[in-house]
């Protein structure tokens, strides 16, 4: 199995959420509705909305009980990648204009806070206190880890429990959230989306650092941005913290900026490879979908559990 | 709970409390606590039987709402360093974030839900204005209330309180109008004289300034009815607030 076959299995609920997205972004303003629709219809791994389903199969399941969950993570996510893009400046996505390169900053800022609010207002449809306790503080660490990313840019000396700390809040948490919610508004028992919880955060942090490796082995086409565009702009991955053990490595590494010339940059990723930093990093990405692997064997037999498991490889597996 | 003058600052504190991230105090400008619509909030609170720690919650959330979309308002302010602007577009989801997490902690679920409703009406009236989405002078003017008030018509409406609903709706208007009514006027200058007129007046039919005296005379009107037979009106009056002395006189 492979997950274009999991998302092949879930495809009506998919559909449902997905129509859901849609109606839920409709508005007055005809820019406004194009303007945040665009990542939307630009398709997406869907990677939350399946994780909320999966994980909503292990209480008593109807997608009507999950929808509101699964909505709202991909509204939050998709907010967060139009003011990512502002904040890095990016003008692609995946090939395409970004929201900022299509229209502009502003723009891309209101249309990342109306589709926040929209998030908000789809999640309160749901009533249980838990709920609310586990995204909001969520949501705050998220913009904590953001703002961090901010403060140790070009910082070459940044420890390795700045660089998991900081993966965990811009990416592990929602990921995480999106398992444990999932099971949550499905009302599964608590210990049940406790470690549904930790399986999400296991499998976000491997997410978030392949994404990291991803940016020095994949091509440009694949990525829709330039290969070590991360680096360029002083975000300090594992593979670059690993590689950076060699004092040698380090030296050329730390005279990367913001205006570093392709050819350097290029030369400087070769020496990041040759340093085997990448290995190294696929196999912390390994020992994390292992520990994501285990709590799998904890929860319940269940139909699910195969596709949970198809999830695990393909995050290992992944090329884009 | 009684009234305690005290408690403007206490919430104030509070805020900048939460507020508090190491990084963004160094690097970005501490953002602006709008008094006058912080006195507005605690008006609004202290009619409905809160304990003080519930208003405390209440007041600090609709204040980071408001925080949160100012700050999102500075991103287009040319000149600044690319790393001030970037900090800019977090700080803003940062205090949103901090909104969402004191009401879920209260928890109050619905306040939550009415709140993210202004949000969003806010966000896209600014779009609106911001992408000159306004034919006439009646929907320019109606875009910058909601922009203004409909955070605190929301707080008026979660306690079905509808005095200060209809308060709120025109009280920070009335404000808005007294102090930005030169911006106003330049900005529908702009696209009067523009080759692109979306507000379909002609420069004989009648003069912006007489439109906009009309407009601020119904408003103040509105406003005085609002305020007639109310013993203890506002809190707010204490306040250095922007209405002229005639004003005030008749509101109390």
């Amino acid at each position: 199995m492979n997950y274009t076959t999991v998302y092949k299995l879930l495809h009506n609920d998919l559909k449902s959420i997905e129509n859901r997205l849609e109606s839920v972004l409709d508005t007055e303003s005809p820019l406004l509705r194009q303007s945040s629709l665009h990542y939307l219809q630009a398709g997406g791994k869907r990677i939350r909305p399946i994780l909320v389903i999966l994980s909503g199969k292990f209480g008593n399941y109807h997608i009507d009980k999950v929808m509101d969950v699964a909505v709202a993570l991909e509204l939050i996510h998709m907010a967060s990648l139009i003011h990512d893009d502002v904040i890095d400046d990016a003008y692609t996505r995946r090939g395409r204009p970004t929201v900022k390169a299509k229209w502009d900053d502003q723009i891309a800022v209101y249309t990342g806070d109306f589709i926040l609010a929209k998030s908000l207002d789809v999640i309160t449809n749901i009533k249980e206190d838990e709920v609310h306790k586990v995204l909001s503080k969520t949501m705050v660490e998220l913009s904590i880890g953001e703002i961090e990313q901010i403060q140790d840019k070009y910082n070459f000396d940044q420890r390795f429990t700045t660089y998991f700390r900081r993966i965990k809040r811009k990416t592990a948490l929602l990921i995480a959230a999106s398992c444990q919610l999932g099971a949550l508004a499905a009302g599964a028992e608590k210990h049940i989306y406790q470690k549904l919880y930790r399986f999400g955060y296991y499998i976000g942090m491997a997410f978030q650092i392949t994404d990291d490796i991803l940016d020095f082995t994949s091509t440009a086409k694949k990525l829709g941005k330039p290969v070590g565009e991360d680096l360029l702009q002083g975000n300090i991955t594992l593979p670059v913290l690993l590689a950076m053990k060699n004092p040698a490595i380090k030296k050329e590494i730390i005279k990367v900026h913001a205006y570093t010339e392709p050819e350097v940059l290029e030369r400087i990723i070769q020496l990041i490879k040759e340093t085997g930093s990448i290995n190294q990093s696929i196999a912390v990405t390994r020992q994390y979908l292992k520990k994501a692997l285990r709590i799998l064997d904890e929860l319940p037999n269940h139909e699910v559990k195969p596709l949970l498991q198809t999830i695990v490889d393909f995050i290992g597996n992944r090329k884009f | 709970m009684k009234w305690d003058n005290s408690l403007l600052k206490q919430v104030k504190e509070k805020i900048e409390k939460e507020i508090n991230h190491p990084f963004l105090v160094e690097n970005i400008d501490s953002p602006k606590i709008d008094e006058q619509k912080l006195r507005l909030v605690l008006s609004i609170l202290h009619g409905q039987n809160l304990r003080k720690r519930e208003l405390m919650n209440y007041a600090t959330a609709v204040m980071l709402v408001q925080i949160a979309l100012d700050t999102h308002d500075l991103i287009h302010v040319k000149d600044e360093t690319r790393q001030k602007k970037q900090l800019t577009v977090l700080a803003g989801d940062f205090y949103s974030g901090l909104y969402y997490r004191m009401l879920s902690f209260v928890p109050n679920i619905q306040l939550i839900k009415d709140l993210a409703d202004g949000i969003k009406t806010v966000n896209e009236k600014k779009l609106q204005l911001y992408n000159k989405e306004v034919s006439t002078l009646q929907g320019f003017m109606e875009k910058m209330q909601m922009i203004e008030t409909v955070i605190y018509q929301k707080l008026a409406s979660f306690f079905q309180d509808e005095f200060w609903q209809s308060v709120s709706k025109d009280y920070l208007h009335y404000q808005q109008i007294k102090m930005n009514r030169e911006k106003y006027v330049d900005y529908i200058l702009t696209y009067l004289m523009g080759e692109k007129n979306p507000f379909h007046v002609t420069k004989t039919s009648v003069t912006i300034d007489q439109w906009f005296e009309r407009y601020e005379q119904n408003v103040y009107e509105r406003l005085k009815r609002s305020f007639q037979g109310v013993p203890d009106p506002l809190h707010l009056m204490s306040s250095d607030f922007h209405l002229d002395e005639e004003a005030k006189r008749s509101f109390i």
